[in-house]
């Protein structure tokens, strides 16, 4: 498969730079070219080689796995530097003509590295070894009011590993903001909190067989709890629960189990009247929206999280250039904090540019990772933009918070 | 020319030129830019962002004995990516994607000076900012990098080829001095034309054996208020090509448009008709690929430009003159697509049937006189049934309205991943190349063989002239001794 996918490999180069005018290509204003923007974050924050966009990827591919080339340390690398964005699948001639997936060579080239029993590069390849189970939801994170468990209850709310090196200081408060407003607007659910980490890092380093076994130690976990519908306010575990799930696990693909993310459920209540936010900021105040890569082009959603930052009262939603399948990663994804975090850093330093220039005072995401590294990010740059969650962000404007 | 073994000191003196991140002799880094253009591997890569470091890296292939291979984007986008291999081992990819400064645009001149590893696309841009456009060719390849831009092309009819759109280059020899083709105000507003021999098209026209591009100035020239479409499609191939020399001979050599002539032959109608990305997103093609008759019907793609009262003006003069030739129109799809919306170019497109097949066209092109085209059309077709191939598509171009030349492609569908269907694709290739000149044809690469054998002696000499060491793409015009 690898070969076959690499040979479709015409050379544009169009997955390092977008070379082509079309402004019938949706995210790009009407009437302005938007040729010459990179597409290949790790491109731009590299030495710029070949084998640091996806064509010189694509070629190293086709090098290992027809035995032309050996798996150095360098090599290994190169295939791990890359942040799984699906931003050159989404830009690819050769994609578009459904033959060429960038992404997925990428991807299953990794695969093939970890299967020849080499290591991915640096600390990821102990990462991958310990995947973590979800944390409960003890009174520590959750405020006794939002608790609205209902143990019998067909919504289950999976809260997601929670490193303690990565996230866990962001997670509580995102979970805490959504479960809120869940309560407020009279929904029931309960917390999948005996869950395993969604195994996202696992599938994106290559190693499928440890992402399948957390896919069904999930799906008994949710089984068990008589869940219907899983809702995450994760992107990344959203992709995988939707979209990755059901190409590894046949029992998953037969549950029939109904997969959200958090904004899916904010649209709807809001939509439905039963969420409220009256709670308007003493101005108006200009919010851009970042569309984490898992969500949005790898997920098919934009509009939903658009529509709640639209409900919010005081809001001026102010779009970035490169937005929606065109939206360029905040550089957090597939380990590269871990396997490069200056070139993750240095990649969401241009996000946070990005958003600077559209005169926004808040970025808003809907992603941990995303939030994390674009918070670090301002933060490096001194910038006087804030970056939060759309969770906390409607929390407050219910009144929460 | 001897090959130094020296290769961690090569690597170091790079570093040292271009910054320690930016030259590399790891073996996965070298492979990336072996194949393709390339086919021997170097022996390292190096990316300058400065002419005064490719002065540097001349030095040191000097000394070393290096061939240096100069490389843009490498999307083969331009016939450029055909360039002649070096006849040596090893040597130093200079990777030019780092030198992608505009370094001035002048609209006193109605000139812009951008740096060769810039793209087209990157040029574009940032002109489309101030009301302006330089023109590449009506195929616009706008992956290509300016340097490989000025190589080879085909032209566009109402602006003249690529290489008429260059007012200057500046070139680093292969003796380390910078030239700058066409110094001063008044070269770059004459082209050069006056005074002195035009030395810009000489570098051009030489395809890196001489020297290296490291930036160009082109013409640039005002955005047009409307542009059009138009397609027409006709019973039969002859009266699609009388058609385009019909509009020749009315005077229409303003338009811009390349006039393309498609033969559809049932097996490439099915392929279109099967590709799932044309249904998805091109319902206006897929019509008109519907409409075709089983058997070979003929597209002649027009592109107009203008106030709107000379485009709609022009519309009716071509509709008037298709209709004497039978010709329908089509609608602006298929011209809108493959000019607007560049679909890249390079000489393999890929269709994957339902058997797992990788299928790849192998597109030899070459230009002849008016008077030759039915027999050039019987010359492919024979060697393509020699070799076991059907022609899967065929088009005719004429690169210049105000020239009697057109230029002739016969595709043959090849299965990539078997070598003995890539072997006899080469060999298709060589051979309507190696037949073309029996038709008054030149081959890819717009090589006349009639000026390649005149020349040769002067050429040598120019080459020892200005690269005396035979760096620059060795053993290419100077016979090895």
């Amino acid at each position: 498969m690898i070969r076959k996918l690499s040979y479709a490999c015409k050379r544009c180069a169009s997955c390092r730079d977008w070379s082509w005018y079309d402004s019938r290509l949706p995210g790009f204003s009407e009437g302005i070219t938007k040729a010459g923007y990179t597409i290949c974050p790790t491109y731009k924050h590299s030495a710029g080689f070949e084998s640091d966009f996806p064509r010189g990827k694509v070629r190293l591919a086709m090098g290992l796995t027809e035995n032309a080339l050996g798996a150095t340390e360098g090599l290994i690398r190169k295939m791990f530097e890359c942040t799984s964005c699906g931003n050159c699948t989404a830009h690819c001639p050769g994609n578009r003509q459904d033959k060429l997936d960038p992404l997925e060579v990428i991807l299953a080239t990794r695969s093939f590295i970890l299967k020849q029993g080499l290591k991915a590069p640096g600390d990821l390849h102990a990462h991958l070894g310990k995947p973590l189970r979800s944390q409960p939801l003890s009174p520590r994170w959750i405020e006794e009011s939002a608790r609205r468990s209902n143990p019998s209850g067909t919504l289950g709310f999976f809260p997601g590993c929670a490193s303690p090196s990565i996230v866990s200081r962001l997670f509580p408060t995102i979970a805490r903001a959504f479960l809120s407003t869940l309560a407020a607007s009279g929904m029931e659910y309960q917390t999948l909190d005996e869950g395993w980490c969604c195994g996202y890092l696992q599938y994106s380093a290559g190693d499928r067989d440890n992402a399948r076994a957390l896919a069904e130690k999930n799906l008994s976990s949710v089984r068990e709890r008589g869940v219907r519908t899983i809702v995450t306010t994760c992107a990344g575990c959203y992709f995988m629960f939707s979209s990755v799930y059901p190409r590894l696990s046949d029992e998953w693909r037969a549950s029939g189990l109904k997969v959200m993310h958090s904004t899916h459920l904010l649209a709807s209540l809001l939509e439905s009247g039963d969420l409220k936010l009256a709670n308007a900021p003493g101005r108006s105040i200009r919010v851009s929206y970042h569309d984490p890569c898992d969500l949005g082009r790898k997920g098919g959603v934009f509009e939903e999280p658009r529509a709640v930052l639209r409900s919010i009262p005081g809001v001026e939603l102010v779009e970035m250039e490169q937005r929606r399948e065109n939206a360029f990663c905040c550089g957090a994804g597939s380990g590269l904090k871990v396997v490069n975090p200056d070139m993750a850093l240095n990649i969401a330093k241009d996000r946070v540019r990005q958003a600077e220039e559209t005169g926004a005072e808040l970025l808003v995401t809907c992603c941990p990772a995303c939030l994390w590294n674009l918070s670090q990010a301002a933060k490096s740059l001194g910038s006087a933009l804030q970056v939060m969650d759309l969770c906390e962000l409607t929390d407050r404007a219910r009144g929460g918070g | 020319m001897v090959k130094s073994d020296r290769h961690s000191t090569v690597v170091e003196r790079l570093r040292e030129i271009s910054g320690r991140q930016y030259a590399t002799d790891e073996a996965y880094e070298l492979w990336c830019y072996t194949g393709y253009n390339l086919p021997r591997t170097p022996q390292a890569v190096v990316r300058p962002a400065r002419t005064e470091e490719i002065v540097k890296i001349v030095q040191l292939a000097r000394e070393e004995q290096l061939a240096l291979i100069p490389r843009g984007l490498a999307s083969r986008a331009t016939p450029a990516g055909n360039r002649p291999y070096p006849r040596t081992e090893g040597g130093i990819v200079v990777d030019m994607t780092r030198m992608t400064r505009i370094r001035d645009i002048n609209p006193v001149t109605m000139t812009v000076t951008a740096e060769a590893g810039l793209t087209v696309a990157q040029l574009s841009t940032e002109l489309v900012r101030h009301g302006h456009r330089i023109i590449t060719g009506t195929l616009a390849p706008f992956c290509a990098t300016l340097g490989s831009i000025t190589g080879n092309g085909p032209g566009a009819i109402k602006f003249g080829t690529r290489q008429e759109q260059v007012v200057d280059l500046e070139v680093v020899l292969g003796t380390g001095e910078v030239l700058q083709t066409e110094p001063g105000v008044f070269g770059a507003l004459m082209g050069g034309k006056y005074g002195s021999p035009n030395l810009t098209e000489l570098f051009m026209k030489a395809r890196g054996t001489l020297g290296i591009i490291t930036a160009v100035t082109f013409y640039m020239h005002a955005l047009p208020e409307t542009v059009s479409y138009r397609d027409y499609g006709f019973p039969q191939t002859k009266d699609a090509v009388a058609f385009l020399l019909k509009v020749q001979e009315e005077g229409m050599t303003y338009l811009p448009g390349v006039f393309e002539v498609y033969v559809w032959s049932e097996h490439t109608l099915q392929l279109y008709k099967n590709n799932s990305l044309i249904r998805r997103q091109n319902g206006d093609f897929c019509r008109l690929l519907d409409s075709f008759p089983p058997y070979p019907a003929d597209v002649v793609g027009v592109v107009l430009e203008g106030t709107p009262q000379q485009v709609a003006l022009d519309e009716r003069r071509l509709d008037a003159i298709a209709g004497r030739f039978s010709g329908v129109d089509l609608g602006p799809e298929p011209a809108r697509d493959h000019y607007a919306n560049c679909n890249w170019s390079g000489n393999t497109k890929a269709h994957e049937d339902r058997s797992g097949r990788y299928d790849t066209f192998a597109e030899p092109h070459f230009e002849t006189q008016v008077d030759c085209y039915e027999e050039a059309r019987g010359m492919t077709a024979r060697i393509a049934e020699d070799l076991g191939f059907s022609i899967g598509e065929r088009y005719w171009r004429g690169s210049r309205l105000s020239r009697r030349m057109l230029t002739h492609s016969a595709a043959v569908t090849f299965n990539d991943l078997d070598p003995d269907e890539r072997e006899r694709a080469g060999t298709y290739y060589t051979r309507v190349l190696g037949e073309a000149e029996r038709y008054k044809g030149m081959g890819d690469g717009r090589i006349d063989p009639a000026a390649l054998r005149v020349g040769r002696r002067l050429r040598e000499q120019i080459k020892r002239l200005v690269d005396p060491d035979d760096i620059m793409y060795p053993g290419v015009e100077v016979k090895e001794e």
